[in-house]
């Protein structure tokens, strides 16, 4: 059970404009919320205040009632890069953050060995980051930030880096997996398709300084059907986001 | 396999060459066009090297000791440096300066006065070796651990690494690449080096060797000591090219 909650944050970098003014938004437990917003709104700075490596001027992040504004270590996250390090073996890569943790070589690939079937990885253990496509080696991050947190993620446009037909193939596969695995997640993205696809909840971000501007439920029960996106339903949302921005 | 292939095909070009160069060189001398005084034919620095073959190896053994001695300790302090340097900005901005300067000092200006201080044992020449040495491998280093990707380095944050942690996962094995590239540089300038601090002042080694050669004018031992230095060096630069395989095994499956 986890809850994420950023209350009233505002950041400026070096005293000088806001980037990012009054925002408050929150995760509940086993939930997909997505932060949509255009570019230079201040998706990345909210992003990094979140994941504690900003210290927010104004307001707190909070993780289950703690306050952990500019504590790094508590939440994990996974950006359009994969990050993961060319000389360690994806297993390696993978339990990195046990490896942090202290956790025994060993024990920790063991333990990270549990969930590579799951996440489609399976025979990958061994191999190096550069022996996989673009599409595995997110799966791999992404199994990397579950590894850190089984609670609370942060998603950076994971996916925009990959070609059409894969992000379509990622997008099936996460909502799969996300639904075993019931990890809260905070996703963002500029994708409008993406975001109603994926989100039980979506967040819009806009203007300058960046605001929370409008907060949309997407009433699509899950797990949702293949062609929820060619759907009437899907449009009016698409319609209602388009308007808003 | 092609690229194997396309390998060996390269380096018999290259032998090819040295071949053709060593042939022209003995023909050359046998023709009575270059006198013998001057130039020794190729067969006559191979008599040399066969018939000095013993005191050859004798005098290597130390030039090798003092070489190997002075590279572990020039690259010791050198990553210490290196180390020191990433760490705290006031240091680089101290110690960087001073670095580069001990490179402008001529070597051949400060021997003989390092076996003023110190003596014509070993000492001299490790210290003069140890300075040739760690600069390479300080700025290669360096250059490794301050290049390491930003990303990277603030996911490690944000997953609560210490920098403990950060130094070993990403910029030590990120600057590993820097690293061997200094240390092939290093070894040469090593071997060099103990050669140079031997010629003015010591007992034995190769560099000791050298001068006694020079002296007597016996141009094909001098030869055979130029060739053995040549081997010497390109053997350790095989023998780092065997250790860094062998220390980043991902490299090999690209």
């Amino acid at each position: 059970m986890s809850e994420l909650k950023v209350a009233n944050v505002a950041f400026a970098y070096e005293k000088q404009k806001n980037i990012i003014e009054d925002i408050s938004i929150e995760l509940h437990d086993n939930e997909i919320v997505c932060l949509l917003g255009t570019s230079g709104s201040g998706k990345t700075t909210l992003f990094n205040v979140i994941a504690g490596l900003l210290v927010p001027d104004q307001g707190g992040v909070f993780l289950d009632g703690e306050d952990i504004s500019g504590k790094p270590g508590h939440i994990s996250y996974m950006l359009q890069k994969d990050l993961l390090l060319p000389y360690k073996t994806i297993e390696d890569n993978v339990a990195l953050p046990l490896f942090i943790k202290g956790e025994r070589k060993k024990e920790a690939r063991i333990k990270v060995g549990a969930f590579f079937e799951q996440f489609g990885l399976e025979g990958t253990q061994k191999k190096y980051p550069h022996q996989l496509s673009g599409g595995m080696r997110q799966r791999a991050a992404l199994l990397r930030t579950y590894m850190f947190s089984k609670d609370v993620a942060l998603l950076d446009e994971p996916f925009s880096a990959l070609d059409t037909l894969t992000k379509s193939e990622m997008h099936k596969w996460y909502l799969d997996v996300m639904d075993e695995i019931r990890l809260s997640t905070l996703f963002i993205t500029h994708d409008i398709d993406e975001a109603i696809l994926l989100s039980d909840r979506i967040y819009l971000l806009a203007g300058n300084p960046g605001r929370i501007t409008e907060e949309i439920r997407i009433d699509e029960p899950k797990p949702r059907r293949k062609d929820f996106n060619l759907t009437e339903g899907f449009l009016e949302y698409k319609k209602r986001i388009l308007e808003k921005l | 396999m092609r690229r194997k292939l396309q390998n060996t095909t390269n380096k018999l070009w290259s032998a090819a060459a040295v071949i053709v160069i060593l042939i022209l060189w003995q023909f050359a001398c046998s023709a009575g066009m270059i006198s013998k005084f001057l130039l020794p034919s190729p067969l006559d620095v191979a008599k040399a090297f066969a018939s000095e073959f013993p005191l050859l190896m004798e005098n290597a053994k130390v030039t090798l000791a003092e070489a190997f001695i002075g590279l572990l300790s020039g690259v010791l302090i050198g990553f210490f440096m290196a180390v020191i340097m990433d760490r705290f900005e006031k240091m680089y901005q101290a110690l960087y300066p001073l670095v580069v300067l001990t490179q402008t000092i001529p070597t051949v200006a400060i021997a003989p006065l390092l076996v003023l201080w110190f003596g014509y044992e070993m000492m001299p020449k490790i210290i003069l070796i140890v300075i040739v040495t760690f600069f390479p491998v300080t700025v290669s280093l360096l250059d490794g651990f301050r290049s390491a990707d930003r990303d990277t380095l603030n996911l490690l944050r944000a997953m609560g690494a210490s920098k403990i942690q950060i130094f070993w996962t990403v910029k030590f094995p990120g600057a590993l690449n820097q690293f061997f590239a200094s240390l092939r540089i290093a070894v040469s300038y090593a071997v060099v080096g103990a050669v140079i601090s031997e010629w003015l002042g010591g007992f034995s080694g190769l560099g000791v060797y050298m001068t006694r050669v020079r002296k007597a004018f016996s141009f094909d031992k001098m030869f055979a000591v130029i060739f053995l230095i040549s081997a010497i060096s390109l053997l350790l630069m095989w023998m780092v090219d065997l250790v860094q395989r062998k220390c980043m095994p991902w490299e090999e499956r690209k």
